[in-house]
């Protein structure tokens, strides 16, 4: 680590700092997974220590530039980490990209059984098909297929069944920081 | 007020549409256009059981389930004609009763139909943003083309192959199988080959006793973790594989 020089505290902080700044757009850059702040962290410190809150300051000011800029792309924050992904501006170019090659959207049926595990993780199967009146195993399969579900135990209880939950790749396939941001189950009618 | 089954909603014509009695319930609910805590029971009973009597066919899967529905409805209206209390007011407060499970999971589906489309929203609307390597979609996990059969699905394979070995039984055959001579050469010969048709350890001129033991053979090598048993989703084969020990 270079020491800061006496004379040009100013300059030498600056520098690093935009290092930093650089460092901080390659990892994003590399990664097509979102970063969390403790990884980023853990890279940068091998330049500078540097607090999260200081850490989470510099990528707010990437991000402030990106948008002065008019970047096509921004930083977000999503699945607990950190992402660039492209302004919704871009959609009908970037879509040319790729027409047929999109992952298909979710069944209705999926999306009830994703809505169920997601409230009320961790659940077993059986106790998913009691809210739904039908058997869901074929529903749940494609959604653990799809990496949107996981088993992440199972339940103290005859049989042991498998409990499911949510996958980090759910909250990115919703756009979603973690699950506290789902929308409050309420009974509107 | 009878329920007009042909009426304007051409799109649900069957049980089968419905995803269960749930579902069903509530599209009644819906097309009454009633506040769910403020069910008619009465009314909602009879069109159910009408609709149901009108719809129901022998080909409809959940054709139990939806009777067992009709049935709690039954149940939650018998009570409510039982001269116990006043009219009105007590029978509103006894459809919210906690004893009146199917309430609750009808308001709980309720809501999460809801959550479910609201999902769906979302997931319109954050495909409008890419993120890098987003040209390739999510690998899903096919693996090599083959998935694994379930016990059940064994054991209906296996029960088909022995009833055709059954009637080919002509001389009784003096020989004594083994389930770990039976083993061991299904051992060799996944060394040499890596993969066997179920239709070669399984041929149907085989008497019951060597199919027995061979499948037997093939499931105590499946619990050792030596072996497993899969279908080549493209053709259909059935193949006894050699497996990795967890």
């Amino acid at each position: 680590m270079k020491e800061i020089n006496l004379l040009e505290p100013q300059k030498e902080k600056q520098d690093v700092r935009l290092h930093i700044k650089r460092v901080i757009e390659a990892l994003l850059f590399a990664s097509s997974d979102p970063l969390s702040l403790e990884k980023i962290r853990e890279v940068v410190e091998t330049i500078h220590p540097i607090t999260p809150r200081d850490l989470k300051a510099i990528i707010q000011a990437i991000q402030d530039e990106y948008y002065v800029q008019k970047r096509s792309f921004k930083i977000e924050e999503i699945a607990q980490g950190f992402v660039l992904r492209s302004c919704e501006e871009f959609h009908p170019y970037i879509e040319q990209l790729f027409r047929n090659k999109r992952a298909e959207k979710l069944s209705h049926a999926a999306a009830e059984v994703l809505a169920i595990i997601a409230y009320r993780q961790p659940i077993t199967r059986p106790q998913i098909e009691g809210i739904r009146g039908v058997d869901c195993s074929g529903v749940l399969q494609v959604l653990l297929d799809r990496q949107l579900v996981e088993q992440v135990g199972k339940l103290e209880a005859p049989g042991r069944p498998s409990l499911y939950g949510t996958t980090k790749d759910f909250l990115r396939h919703f756009g979603l920081r973690d699950v506290r941001e789902l929308p409050p189950l309420n009974l509107e009618k | 007020m009878l329920y007009n089954m042909k009426s304007t909603e051409d799109n649900i014509l069957t049980l089968g549409n419905f995803e269960g009695p749930i579902d069903f319930l509530l599209h009644l609910i819906q097309k009454n256009e009633l506040d769910i805590t403020e069910i008619s029971l009465r009314e909602i009973t009879a069109q159910y059981i009408n609709r149901l009597q009108e719809m129901l066919s022998p080909e409809i899967d959940n054709a139990a389930e939806f009777v067992g529905t009709a049935a709690s409805l039954l149940l939650m209206k018998s009570k409510t004609l039982l001269p116990k209390h006043e009219q009105t007011s007590e029978i509103e407060e006894e459809l919210l009763d906690p004893q009146f499970e199917i309430i609750h999971k009808l308001i709980d589906y309720c809501r999460f139909k809801e959550v479910a489309k609201a999902l769906k929203e979302r997931e319109e609307q954050q495909g409008v943003f890419y993120s890098r390597g987003a040209a390739e979609p999510p690998e899903q996990k096919k693996g090599l083309g083959v998935e694994h059969l379930s016990l059940s699905d064994l054991a209906n394979l296996f029960q088909h192959v022995l009833s055709k070995a059954s009637s080919s039984q002509g001389v009784i055959k003096e020989e004594i199988w083994k389930v770990s001579d039976q083993m061991q050469l299904i051992r060799c010969m996944l060394l040499e080959i890596s993969q066997i048709r179920f239709e070669v350890l399984f041929p149907m001129t085989s008497c019951r006793e060597e199919l027995i033991v061979n499948f037997l053979a093939v499931l105590e090598l499946m619990k050792q973790g030596e072996a497993s048993i899969v279908k080549e989703i493209e053709t259909g084969i059935i193949l006894i594989i050699q497996a990795n020990r967890p």
